[in-house]
């Protein structure tokens, strides 16, 4: 069998040789199609991953986490912090032929933030009042308040800039038309099925070796893996954990292991008992093997939480792991007042993150042990949402799965929505309820604070806090497994869930 | 995914009572061997619904996280250490990149009738903790497998069987329960009410096969109760369509006539003289929807709108099972099986009913 | 004719109607927020509030939907709330991959179907009757996401004779219309069976065999045709069926079809989507039925329509 297969793999690969990459084309598949092409409208990383490749940012978040002018050539800010003057780079053109000048960005920038376009992430950048265009290559962005975040936010792919004269042209059928100054530029987009771009030949930077790159929608685990294993794709991402070894021992298919920004937890609400007591907080904390479950249900794959945020992320400091404790978290369990145990509901998503349910199924199953005895709901995602993020009072989700990808690359958008008392929801994303003022303290200077060495530590004695007051049951920081060909040289693997193939070679 | 079986109106709609109907399809189905094999089927699944804590070996939610995905029958070798008779097993631990290690200085019988975990069985009057088989020993023997949470296969098939029992029994009553009375009166009465209950029901039929139960799962939220009734409601329209035709085949009868004329009342004519003679291809139909409303489910399941995790429903498990197909095809592989049996068994059986009831043969 | 078609199509209106304000109600009646599922796990809740106005998911029910109709009157289903494409270019581009499925399945179901159930019949309370019978209910069993996927293993995987997913070639159309064609395979089989039967029954076939014609060309001649006439009906309504029935055996194999964009739709609350999709197949499925009928009356001459 095993060696009808590999004949059968030969074959195969040979006749999809003939019709992909002997154009030298990558293909890369996906769990799910582009929602849009709208730069500014992209709320999910697949779809992110595909725009970036026809889009660009002004500031460019390095893989190592540092920021890099992009578009921009350089920046400054004046002294009280609140007017940011943008050099923008000389000779770039986009798709269609249209130089970048400062009135194209200023026009993009204004789309963006236009309340009216109501688009998802435009609190990124709504500190800006305005954007004004002091030179045929400069413009400045004019704050009301400093806000220290802003440099990071401006790394993130639905600030990228968009060719106003385009989206007039299109109006709503600019989503499918994208103009941007990417390396690719669409070729065709076959809904559902594959998206197809290839070399923009006026690129400003080096133009990309291949030809093209492709990405296929393919939802089913099994069916994507079985594309790169076949040779029909060069890429495939979200590979489960449990085909780790099985692809690694193909001769020519190599998994990469990147982490990701994106932290997993269960957060607990603070306006339903017992979770307003930190002591039952802490004994789940305590209670949950966290090493067991990165080990045996994400084979090895994740990296156990020691703070609220992954590393890799501006304010990032090690806090310290709850280390596994079954002793410990039945003595808090008791001294709460709960010797006899307790029972509770274990909220969980199912396919939405990295074995969700899996991991929820075991944190049910280590909970058993130290006397908690807990029932797992799961609903689908849209209901999901919408149940735990009622208001207090009507919220009735007691512990819930959830995972947060701080994509900015810095601490504020992965803190302050979280733990400052302002957010709880349905105002913010704080589903815990959680409210301390020194956080809220600490959260509030942090993002004025222009220098990034003080900021560094305000974010660290908020994480402190956190991990002392136990809002969350910390778990872990996903990993990006991603299977790739032997054959692909050059793959960007970005800490933001994005795949790039802008450097990519593909050997024969 | 198919409700093509619907059709037992091909042929048993017209049964009208003559001689001793029973007798002559009990004679009838007698005669087919795939009858019995379906009634075997049943049968079988039913014992596994019945006896499930003494059948199956383990606790269906215990997990073990050090044996996921173990293959069927890991460390099992025939013969012991010193060659003694039977099946014995050995230790088996996975490492999480490795494979599976089988430690085979140790080895343990599986026996029959061993003590294993205390159950409690009919709501508590039996207290046991005998087992038809097991083994008596550190170690889990594993028929079937585990699957990812390192869950014994078997005993979740086992204790899932009543799961997939409820969701045809529920989705039937609730098709016969509604649908069997809409149709009748239909039929019946005629008029303005048929008129509005076929337009409803050419609605319900515009929306083909799976579609419906789609879609109203997805208007209830999604979860077991939700699927059975929105498998149930789907159900509606077939029986109305099915009962009305025979209500109306019959209606004009002499003898329905005579008991109008002697001045009964139309409600107790219709359920006493006019709806036992539809009662055939209703019992025909049910079996049929037992085996639709089976599949129907495990595909809500698949498609993420059905059970939820960690009941051990046979869809879900495949659902999930499919994630690891490539890697532990058993856990996919034994949920389908079991559903292909047990829709196959009322399938054979509605089958061979529709033959044995049919007034032509 | 004309006329019975023109009266059949009126009858179809009130349903189709009702299939629109069903599904209009329903998917508005489900738990979960458009809003906040395009907001996703980010959002606050001035952004919610801007997307709802955004797409008028803040207006009321019976606005709402007097928008709706009075726009498909004018053959505009509206945008997606997800992808904001309009609807009606997202059908036009799913539904014919729909239709290549489902008419590759019912190929596939006749194709098999018919001479399986002719040998049955024609074996009648043989082994070899038991044997097509059995296999046949094994096949209306076979939950067909499981068959998909036990295909892909096989042959995609470990044989490597067909593509895993995705459509484009013949080649991708293989499996995806096997699998979607088992279940009517079957049905076919056993409608010819049993239809072969009763004209095998019939006195004019019992006369011409008395009269020694020959087995096989009287099967030829007589009861193949007029024992195809139901399986003709069958074969339709089966394919109409198969429309519908596509969504799960679109899902195994990434099949771009209407049926997992309707999925996608439900699960991601995108209403316009959800409405439109479901119009299209309740239509399809409604015009195949009555197709089904004229063709009847055509192949059937004892058949009037009056």
């Amino acid at each position: 069998m095993k060696r009808l297969a590999r004949i059968g793999f030969v074959l195969l690969a040979a006749l999809t040789l003939t019709a992909w990459a002997s154009a030298q084309n990558l293909v890369i598949a996906q769990g799910t199609d582009a929602v849009t092409l709208d730069a500014h409208d992209v709320t999910d990383s697949p779809t992110a991953s595909i725009v970036s490749h026809m889009y660009e940012t002004l500031f460019e978040l390095m893989p190592d986490g540092s920021i890099e002018p992009h578009l921009a050539e350089s920046y400054e800010v004046s002294d009280d912090s609140t007017v940011w003057t943008i050099n923008l780079r000389e000779g770039v053109t986009f798709h269609d032929g249209t130089p970048m000048t400062a009135e194209v960005v200023k026009g993009s920038m204004d789309r963006f933030l236009d309340p009216d376009n109501a688009f998802t992430f435009r609190f990124l950048l709504d500190r800006i009042d305005e954007v004004v265009v002091t030179g045929p290559l400069q413009i400045e962005l004019r704050l009301a308040t400093p806000f220290a975040p802003l440099l990071a936010h401006l790394t993130h792919n639905t600030t990228a800039i968009v060719l106003p004269s385009a989206v007039e042209e299109y109006g709503e059928a600019f989503g499918e038309n994208p103009v941007g100054t990417g390396p690719f530029q669409l070729e065709n987009w076959d809904r559902g099925s594959r998206i197809d771009m290839v070399t923009y030949e006026n690129y400003w930077g080096d133009v990309p070796a291949i030809d093209g790159v492709s990405f296929l929608a393919v939802p089913e685990n099994t069916t994507r893996m079985a594309l790169v294993e076949s040779g029909e794709a060069h890429v495939a991402v979200r590979v489960p954990p449990q085909d780790i070894a099985r692809l690694n021992a193909a001769p020519d298919i190599t998994v990469e292991n990147v982490s990701s920004l994106r932290t997993i937890y269960m957060y607990f609400n603070h306006t339903l008992e017992p979770f307003d007591d930190v002591r039952v907080r802490q004994a789940f904390n305590y209670a949950v093997d966290k090493q067991e479950i990165a080990e045996f249900v994400l084979g090895g794959a994740v990296r156990p939480s020691d703070a609220a945020i992954a590393p890799g992320i501006f304010g990032y400091t090690d806090v310290g792991e709850y280390e596994y404790d079954p002793e410990r978290a039945r003595e808090l369990l008791a001294e709460a007042g709960f010797e006899d145990g307790l029972s509770t509901t274990l909220y969980s998503p199912s396919g939405r993150y990295l074995q969700d349910i899996q991991i929820t199924e075991a944190i049910q199953s280590q909970l058993a042990e130290v006397g908690i005895d807990a029932t797992i709901e799961t609903l689908e995602w849209s209901a999901y949402l919408d149940k735990t993020r009622e208001p207090a009072g009507e919220n009735d989700v007691p512990v819930a799965l959830l995972g947060w990808g701080t994509v900015t690359g810095d601490a504020d958008y992965g803190l302050y929505a979280l733990f400052h008392t302002s957010q709880h929801v349905p105002d913010g994303s704080n589903r815990a309820f959680y409210s301390n003022p020194v956080v809220d303290d600490l959260l509030d200077e942090a993002r004025v604070t222009p220098d990034p060495s003080v900021r560094e530590s305000l974010y660290a004695d908020a994480l402190q806090i956190v991990r002392d007051d136990a809002p969350w049951l910390f778990l872990h920081s996903e990993t990006q497994l991603v299977a790739v060909n032997d054959a692909v040289e050059g793959l960007v693997i970005h800490p933001t869930e994005r795949v790039l193939a802008w450097n990519v070679t593909v050997s024969e | 995914m198919t409700d093509a079986t619907t059709d037992a109106t091909a042929g048993a709609a017209n049964a009208a009572p003559a001689g001793k109907p029973p007798a002559r399809w009990r004679k009838r189905l007698r005669r087919n061997p795939l009858a019995a094999l379906g009634f075997g089927i049943i049968g079988f699944f039913l014992i596994n619904v019945a006896f499930a804590p003494f059948l199956a070996p383990y606790d269906p939610a215990a997990q073990e996280l050090r044996t996921t995905y173990l293959p069927p029958g890991t460390g099992v070798s025939l013969g012991g250490p010193d060659g003694e008779f039977g099946l014995w097993v050995s230790p088996a631990t996975r490492s999480p990149i490795g494979g599976v290690s089988v430690d085979e200085g140790e080895a343990y019988p599986v026996q029959w009738f061993v003590r294993g975990e205390r159950y409690e069985w009919l709501g508590g009057t039996i207290t046991s903790d005998l087992k038809l088989f097991g083994v008596d020993g550190p170690v889990r023997f594993h028929l079937l497998g585990t699957d990812e949470q390192g869950r014994d296969v078997l005993s979740r098939l086992i204790h899932g069987a009543w799961i997939s029992l409820f969701i045809g029994l529920i989705s039937v009553s609730i098709g016969v329960g509604v649908g069997v009375p809409l149709g009748a009166i239909s039929g019946f009465l005629g008029g303005a009410f048929d008129i509005i209950v076929q337009r409803v029901v050419d609605v319900m039929l515009a929306f083909p096969g799976i579609l419906l139960a789609i879609v109203l799962v997805a208007t209830f939220g999604t979860g077991l109760a939700n699927v059975m009734i929105a498998v149930g409601i789907a159900s509606i329209p077939v029986y109305a369509r099915l009962v009305r035709g025979s209500v109306l085949s019959v209606k004009s009868r002499e003898y329905v006539e005579a008991a109008r004329a002697m001045g009964k009342g139309a409600m107790p004519t219709l359920f006493r003289h006019v709806v036992p003679n539809a009662l055939a291809p209703i019992i025909v139909q049910s079996s049929l929807q037992m085996a639709i409303a089976i599949l129907f489910a495990a595909g809500l399941g698949f498609l993420g709108l059905g059970a939820r995790p960690p009941q051990p429903e046979w869809g879900l498990m495949l659902a999930r099972g499919r994630e690891y197909l490539a890697v532990a095809p058993h856990v996919a592989t034994f949920p389908g099986l079991a559903i292909v049996l047990v829709v196959l068994g009322f399938n054979l059986v509605g089958d061979a009913l529709r033959d044995a009831l049919d007034p032509r043969g | 004719m004309f006329q019975y078609t023109l009266r059949r199509i009126l009858i179809a209106l009130p349903a189709i109607f009702g299939v629109i304000v069903v599904v209009f109600a329903m998917v508005r009646l489900a738990p979960g927020d458009p809003a906040v599922m395009l907001a996703g796990e980010f959002a606050d809740q001035a952004t919610i509030e801007r997307i709802r106005e955004r797409f008028g998911l803040d207006r009321s029910m019976p606005e709402q939907f007097l928008t709706f109709v009075s726009n498909l009157a004018q053959g505009d289903l509206g945008r997606s709330t997800r992808t904001n494409r309009l609807v009606t270019e997202d059908l036009a581009q799913f539904f014919p991959n729909t239709l290549e499925l489902a008419l590759g399945a019912i190929l596939v179901a006749l194709a098999i179907g018919i001479p399986a159930g002719m040998l049955s019949a024609i074996k009648r309370n043989t082994w070899v009757d038991a044997a097509v019978t059995f296999v046949a209910l094994l096949g209306v069993s076979m939950p067909v996401f499981w068959f998909g996927l036990l295909a892909i293993l096989f042959f995609s995987v470990e044989l490597g004779w067909f593509p895993v997913a995705g459509r484009g070639s013949f080649a991708h159309l293989v499996l995806p219309a096997i699998t979607l064609g088992v279940s009517s395979t079957a049905i076919i089989a056993r409608m010819t069976r049993s239809s072969m039967l009763e004209v095998l029954d019939q006195d004019y076939v019992r006369t011409a065999r008395a009269k020694g014609v020959q087995a096989r060309s009287l099967i030829a001649k007589h009861a193949l045709r007029n024992a195809l006439v139901p399986v003709v009906t069958i074969g339709g309504l089966e394919f109409g069926r198969l429309l519908a029935g596509a969504v799960l055996t679109e899902t195994v194999f990434t099949w771009p079809g209407v049926g997992r964009l309707l999925v996608d739709s439900i699960l991601a609350r995108d209403y316009p989507v959800v409405q439109g999709a479901v119009l299209v197949i309740a239509i399809s499925f409604i015009l195949v039925n009555l197709l089904v009928d004229l063709v009847y009356g055509v192949i059937d001459p004892r058949i009037r329509y009056d």
